[in-house]
């Protein structure tokens, strides 16, 4: 399949898609998850964060998408980016980078990997709900939570311990 | 084991296709988002048991008229071991699917052992 994605850059540096040619979901996802390693590492201001949410949303509803995935998707992914963001301006001190993803039914999600059996997902949605899996060892933990300005306490732990 | 049909056996091979990085990584494990279900609560699977090369891409090929760059393969054991079910969806021909997912919240943890069970196989280039 062609792509006839124009990705330059933006005021921040970032990746920006031009508007009306055809991408495919691969490409918002890119632009998308550079942005939020971005956020991660601190290294936007507030005003030009809160910038980038908006240049983003823009770009995602006008993209067009050669990938066949369904206005819904599209849709619910807009919705996750806002909470995306405040997950990640909210990072405790100290936290792992994670490997930002953008999952196919329009949910952010989040990795810590460490090997088989040391593994931490989370997935933040658009009603800014994060669902968390973790396989510490032999212990399975898991969890639902809002995103609400804090990281849950077990989901930093369980990012902790497979560090150890 | 031969192919059978009409029912899937424990002890059988099935592959998820990978056609872009997404899925997997490069130390040959599966990301716990290639097992993520679609709008219809299934992961697209394939029963190759018996089947191996060329004959394995061409099956991912045909799946999504893209080229497949890995397969992402677990037993089908696994599958019943953490609680989902497998049942057949031909055609295509060795089509399956992986069902029966819980409410969404609790579909991660699945998704996550089936992805940790599985064994990446790269096409060659």
């Amino acid at each position: 399949m062609s792509t006839l994605a124009a990705v330059g850059r933006n005021a921040l540096g970032l990746s920006s898609i031009s508007r009306g040619y055809a991408i495919t979901f691969a490409d918002l996802a890119s632009s998308l998850t550079e942005r939020l390693i971005a956020t991660f590492h601190g290294a936007i201001t507030f005003a030009a964060y809160t910038r980038s949410i908006s240049e983003l949303k823009t770009e995602i509803s006008a993209a067009l998408d050669s990938d066949n995935h369904s206005a819904d998707v599209k849709d619910r992914l807009l919705a996750a980016v806002g909470p995306a963001f405040g997950f990640l301006i909210s990072r405790p001190l100290g936290a792992p980078e994670p490997v930002v993803d953008v999952w196919d039914s329009g949910k952010i999600g989040f990795e810590w990997y460490l090997g088989r059996g040391r593994i931490v997902d989370a997935t933040i949605d658009g009603n800014r709900r994060l669902v968390f899996s973790a396989m510490v060892g032999q212990e399975r933990r898991g969890g639902v939570f809002f995103v609400d300005g804090e990281w849950p306490i077990q989901l930093v732990q369980a990012i902790n311990e497979i560090r150890r | 084991m031969t192919y059978d049909p009409g029912s899937i056996g424990e002890s059988e091979l099935i592959t998820r296709f990978g056609y872009d990085s997404g899925y997997y990584r490069t130390n040959r494990t599966a990301k716990t988002k290639a097992f993520e279900p679609d709008e219809n609560d299934e992961v697209s699977v394939f029963r190759i048991d018996d089947v191996s090369g060329e004959r394995l891409w061409a099956l991912g090929d045909a799946a999504r008229n893209r080229r497949a760059k890995a397969s992402i393969q677990i037993v089908a054991e696994k599958v019943y071991d953490v609680g989902l079910n497998l049942s057949i969806a031909e055609p295509p021909v060795r089509h399956a699917v992986i069902d029966g997912w819980p409410v969404e919240h609790l579909r991660i943890q699945k998704q996550q052992e089936l992805a940790d069970a599985a064994e990446v196989v790269f096409r060659p280039v």
